[in-house]
């Protein structure tokens, strides 16, 4: 083959090379995969990074709110509605975000405190899943990378981030959503945060979904309850009405919890401060009806939640659903959860 | 700053080039050399830049021992004795940064002190800066440091594509190069198609094929206990491949990033996986460090110039140093230990009539090598043990499922059948990384002879677009390079 001078082939090179980096920030920015751009060529969102999305939204809208919820997605379905009808005053945001982790939460807050924007009252549910899986994302996790102002980064940084990367399944999937010609659900939030209600508790639960082989195990230590430590550290200092619960999951997760782990989590989190347990077997968690999935409860539940904590007689809740768990109590809620899990369990054969 | 990220490729890299070019076009040399020094410290400093007073503070002690030590007029008591404070000071920083916790957990672990870890931050590069240094003041001690200046040592010091894990350059290998004449300073488009090419070779091995194999090695080693026979070879033999492309793919870019600008750095790797012999590896491995421990550690400990005793000692207590240099740990110094006895081994061997066909040699070596890494990437060595006992059998043999209706009496003696993966994720694409990593490493010529032999035609310049895309679409999924915590 005829011998190409070397100016030539170091400048075809070159040329490749910034013609590559210019096409994958195109194709980024023109797909938008997380929504950050918020580019209006593809109108279907198969998921957004809600962590980015929520304090967007929340610059502008700040002075709306005064109170809020934080979570996973499973908050999403507790209404703020729900919960200013018995705190007054009070207008809540559900600032609940997919995956979401105590670091995040406490990440939130913080920014929260720092930009000055009003909190009288947090009303946060844990998960003891995430609890015991994770602290914090990798920076690298596109959907769950937080919002440049929380984690202190440089914004041209954060966006180049989302320029560079080429998260090939993610820019398939929202292409393929756009072009299909089903409606396809965007993934969306009403403007108090939470899901809109003409997309809840449509879906019923359908499936077993598995969990995978074995127990979940706590893996992280108590690293979550150090950190919820100076998440109340802070709301004490800011005077902040704190309402921590534990979520209830379905008996389908409950069986995956590693036993000791999860009472010594409880056993800790009381330490840390009281919360509300609505966690373990009872006749909520053990009926799949009041789920969408092993996870996720329907609103109706968590409507329940509240009327449990508000003491709201209005509402029939069941005797054995939520817990007010302090120090002061927590080995004889222990006692008692150990029993139902046996209980359980046995009948289960897990 | 990564070599494998985007700020580097396409903002410091052409941002340096096109200063040092513009410098050197209007003859401003003097200019260019600061341009490189002053691309250097930011480069350093980068993730910190409280590291660039540590950078600057280094080759300020480091040129002014050296300033002293080639003075003419100096005794040669007062010589040594420099030498001896220059060495030390260097030395004691090393050991303060990467060796005081080492040290401490050794003293707690004989003693009730119960002392409290300092969890020092390690400053990028210092194992490399320390050993080029230290090389840099014995030469000047000798008198082979000629054209002394501070802008020439500090260029020397911390030119910024060997600054961080090498290669390990001497003075006078190196400072000519700076002070070529102009017109070696100007454009020279054979060098930068050959850095260009090199660049993205050394970027294409890390990003894709090292990177790719740590999927399998990271899980490998993370559950170590629970790796079946299959499991634990494809874990050691997958960190084994990850190392040199690792390791390899960053020495080309430094390489390749340096002939950018007229400068020739010395190879580090000429096909290791190749050698037949314990000695041959280790001059085809990291080979400016093993000149590096031959000319300052294994020739002044007395080399092969005593008895067969003290031989065999010197090059034991070389390989300690290897060891411990690479990291403060254990783990490391058996593996060094491993490497020295081999090497004291072969040396006996040596004198013995007998001979081992090629490739049972390879074998041997190569087994031996891939058994060593072991130590080298462990955590502990528990669990380095029990990776080399999964690779033994001891921890169970499972074989595919399919074999079953053949194979079904071997179940007598305790080999089950069933998912060869189950605790390391299986994957097409990393097994096929694997196969193509085994057979480049070991049939392929390397990167740096086919840079040689460069001729840009237009199927070399399709092949290295198709490199250079492939490389750059996977470059957000990348990781650190291994090196860089030594």
């Amino acid at each position: 083959m005829r011998r190409m001078n070397d100016r030539k082939y170091s400048i075809i090179v070159v040329c490749v090379l910034y013609a590559c980096l210019f096409s994958v920030a195109l194709l980024n920015f023109v797909v938008d995969p997380f929504y950050i751009f918020r580019t209006p060529f593809l109108k279907v969102r198969p998921q957004i990074n809600d962590r980015y999305d929520k304090i967007t939204f929340l610059e502008k809208n700040k002075k709306n709110f005064n109170s809020y919820i934080m979570g996973s997605s499973r908050m999403l379905s507790t209404h703020p509605v729900n919960i200013e009808r018995y705190v007054p005053g009070a207008k809540f945001y559900n600032f609940s975000i997919v995956m979401g982790t105590v670091y995040d939460h406490y990440m939130h807050l913080n920014y929260f405190i720092n930009k000055g924007y009003p909190v009288r009252c947090l009303y946060i549910g844990l998960d003891i899943d995430f609890c015991f899986l994770t602290t914090k994302y990798h920076e690298k996790d596109s959907l769950f990378r937080l919002h440049p102002d929380v984690s202190n980064e440089s914004r041209c940084g954060y966006y180049w981030f989302y320029l560079s990367i080429l998260p090939k399944g993610d820019l398939r999937r929202k292409l393929k959503w756009n072009l299909s010609r089903k409606k396809m659900p965007s993934q969306e939030y009403g403007k108090d945060g939470g899901s809109k209600p003409e997309t809840e508790d449509k879906r019923i639960f359908e499936e077993r979904r598995e969990f995978g082989a074995g127990m979940i195990h706590n893996k992280v230590g108590n690293e979550n309850i150090k950190i919820l430590r100076k998440m109340v550290a802070l709301c004490r200092q800011h005077g902040i009405q704190l309402i921590m619960i534990v979520n209830p999951p379905s008996r389908i997760a409950m069986d995956h919890y590693e036993e000791d782990d999860y009472l010594a989590f409880l056993k800790e989190l009381a330490d840390v401060a009281p919360f509300w347990d609505f966690s373990g077997y009872n006749s909520i968690t053990t009926n799949l009806q009041n789920y969408i999935d092993h996870a996720h409860y329907k609103s109706s539940i968590s409507r329940l939640m509240a009327a449990r904590i508000f003491s709201d007689k209005t509402l029939t809740v069941p005797r054995d659903f939520g817990v007010w768990v302090t120090k002061e109590n927590i080995d004889s809620h222990l006692e008692s959860l150990k029993m139902t899990i046996k209980k359980n369990r046995e009948k289960t054969g897990v | 700053m990564l070599f494998n990220s985007y700020a580097f490729i396409f903002l410091f890299l052409p941002i340096t080039f096109a200063g040092y070019f513009i410098l050197n076009r209007k003859k401003l040399t003097l200019a260019a050399k600061t341009w490189l020094v002053l691309a250097s410290f930011f480069f350093y400093g980068y993730w910190n830049p409280i590291y660039i007073l540590f950078l600057l503070g280094s080759v300020v002690f480091n040129y002014a021992v050296g300033s002293i030590l080639i003075h003419k007029s100096n005794s040669p008591a007062s010589s040594r004795l420099m030498l001896v404070v220059g060495i030390a000071g260097n030395l004691f920083l090393l050991a303060y940064f990467k060796y005081m916790d080492f040290f401490i957990t050794n003293i707690n672990a004989v003693s009730s002190l119960n002392l409290k870890l300092l969890h020092i931050a390690l400053p990028l590069g210092i194992s490399f800066l320390t050993f080029t240094q230290v090389a840099y003041l014995v030469d000047a001690a000798k008198g082979m440091v000629r054209d002394h200046n501070f802008l020439n040592y500090s260029l020397f010091a911390t030119f910024f594509p060997r600054l961080l894990v090498g290669p390990i350059v001497r003075y006078r290998e190196i400072v000519p190069q700076f002070d070529a004449p102009l017109r070696n300073k100007l454009l020279n488009y054979k060098y930068i198609a050959q850095g260009l090419t090199l660049f993205f070779l050394g970027l294409f091995k890390k990003v894709i094929i090292a990177d790719r194999l740590a999927g399998w090695a990271n899980p490998g080693f993370d559950a170590a206990a629970s790796l079946t026979l299959v499991e634990a070879w494809i874990t050691s033999l997958s960190y084994t491949l990850q190392l040199y492309f690792d390791f390899s793919g960053y020495t080309d870019m430094a390489l390749g990033a340096s002939l950018l600008f007229n400068i020739k750095l010395p190879i580090n790797f000429n096909s290791p996986y190749r050698s037949l012999t314990i000695q041959e590896f280790w001059r085809r491995w990291h080979m400016t460090l093993s000149r590096f421990i031959r000319d300052y550690i294994y020739i002044p400990l007395g080399g092969s110039r005593g008895s067969e005793l003290r031989t065999l000692l010197n090059i034991l207590a070389t390989f300690f140093l290897v060891g411990l240099w690479h990291g403060a740990g254990w783990t490391f110094i058996v593996w060094g230990l491993l490497h020295g006895f081999a090497l004291a081994v072969f040396r006996l061997w040596q004198k013995t009539p007998l001979r081992l066909p090629r490739f049972v040699s390879w074998l041997i070596t190569f087994n031996f090598i891939n058994a060593a890494w072991v130590f080298f990437r462990a955590q502990t060595f528990s669990g380095a043990m029990k990776v080399l006992k999964g690779m033994a059998g001891l921890s169970g043999v499972t074989l595919p499922q399919g074999f079953a209706p053949f194979l079904s009496a071997l179940k007598e003696y305790g080999i089950q059948f069933g998912n060869l993966f189950q605790t390391i994720p299986w994957e097409s694409k990393t097994l096929n990384c694997f196969i193509l990593a085994f057979i480049l490493a070991v049939f392929f010529k390397n990167s740096n002879q086919f840079v040689d032999k460069l001729k840009p035609n237009w199927r070399t310049v399709i092949a290295l677009s198709v490199i250079v895309v492939y490389a750059i679409l996977n470059l957000n999924r990348t990781n650190e390079f291994i090196y860089f915590k030594f």
